[in-house]
């Protein structure tokens, strides 16, 4: 039967719909009035491809430290205690995948468009000079999240979106509420819910489509710019064809030039490898 | 936008303002791309010069001609515009993306 609300296309991937322990964990130890970096590394430490990735993350061109950063203590000290989670939800997101065999997307691809996503975002609000949250990279990562629940659960609903959206020359967000009855976007928030990951990160990856929804229009706005960025040079494949539309003006809102937009692909270029190496294997 | 010669003209380019002869008639609407028998029919009106949108908007690749087959880089431009097209068309960042997706898309297929 089709499944005719978000919530009960969850139920059609039971095993999608939690998080590992180690994320509620950390979490759970962060908001904890009592919080010491030693019971945080002690979390952290206890899964060994979790602290290698983490100090890789650390030590690469995305945080660009000068000095080499060798412990966890360290890079709590360095990045925060949020931005650490954060990096511990994107290992955390991405494993959870691992076992689904064969969906309407290369997993790969979908990960490579999402990390890039991210990245982007982030190069783009250090570009902007505003005042933006520390979790943009975080919300790039998962602003596309509901189409590969959508292709996993429905996989081949999802392929007549894609052939109605190519057909009609409509976008795969059209094409979504036509066959599904709702779109990807509503799935991110059925999904982030069923994790229970920090809202705020679910209104920032939510509302890049509808920013005026949102309590964080410009890093919905920025979140979009990064999408339709990594969608124009190609890296990854998140299943679409059509770009979401962005106006002149929002680009002055946020102050970015187009010499601004350019560069960032530089940046984006020489971050993006080292980031898809340390998360995906 | 600026006003540019006869001789700079190249097609796709956009005008500002209406082309008017001497008599103030219209002889090219605003926002229309100029094409080749555009150019030929300026000369033979005897204008100089126009006003176009910004030159650096222009959609003009044929810098990626010289390297990569010219039939490519046409399709592929076709293709952007269907691809943008939820993008207002005159738009600076429009051209912008357009011109990008055509780079990356003619470096990445050959």
């Amino acid at each position: 039967m089709m499944a005719v609300t978000p919530e009960a296309l969850l139920e059609k991937c039971p095993d999608l719909t939690t998080l590992p322990s180690v994320y509620h964990k950390l979490n759970e130890a962060i908001n904890s009035p009592s919080c010491t970096t030693g019971i945080i590394s002690r979390i952290i430490s206890q899964d060994p491809i979790l602290t290698i990735k983490v100090l890789k993350m650390v030590n690469s061109a995305f945080y660009g430290f000068p000095h080499e950063i060798d412990d966890i203590p360290q890079a709590i000290v360095i990045i925060g205690m949020q931005q650490l989670n954060d990096l511990v939800l994107t290992h955390s997101i991405i494993n959870l995948f691992d076992n689904q065999k064969s969906t309407p997307f290369t997993l790969e691809d979908f990960w490579k468009f999402s990390l890039a996503s991210g990245i982007e975002a982030k190069i783009l609000a250090t570009q902007s000079k505003g005042k933006f949250s520390e979790r943009i990279f975080v919300g790039g990562l998962l602003h596309n999240i509901g189409k590969l629940i959508m292709a996993i659960a429905e996989p081949e609903l999802y392929i007549s979106c894609r052939e109605l959206s190519t057909s009609e020359e409509v976008s795969m967000t059209i094409a979504e509420k036509s066959i599904f009855g709702y779109s990807h976007v509503e799935v991110n928030r059925a999904i982030m819910n069923s994790w229970k990951i920090p809202q705020m990160i679910n209104d920032l990856s939510s509302n890049y489509l509808s920013p005026q929804q949102s309590s964080f229009l410009s890093e919905c706005d920025l979140i979009r710019l990064a999408h339709i960025m990594v969608q124009t040079t190609g890296l990854g494949n998140n299943g679409d064809f059509f770009i979401p539309e962005f106006s002149d003006q929002s680009l002055d809102d946020l102050n970015l030039t187009l010499a601004a937009l350019e560069e960032s692909l530089i940046d984006l270029k020489g971050q993006f490898s080292e980031i898809c190496t340390t998360f995906l294997n | 936008m600026a006003k540019l010669a006869i001789s700079q003209l190249k097609p796709g380019m956009v005008t500002n303002s209406e082309v008017v002869d001497q008599h103030g008639h219209t002889l090219i609407h605003t926002n229309e791309s100029i094409s080749e028998s555009h150019i030929t029919l300026l000369k033979m009106w005897g204008i100089y010069e126009i006003d176009i949108k910004d030159a650096a908007c222009v959609l003009n690749l044929d810098h990626l001609k010289i390297k990569y087959p010219a039939q490519l880089v046409d399709s592929l431009i076709e293709e952007s515009q269907l691809k943008y097209k939820n993008l207002e068309q005159n738009s600076r960042l429009a051209h912008f993306l357009k011109k990008t997706y055509v780079e990356y898309s003619v470096k990445g297929s050959v």
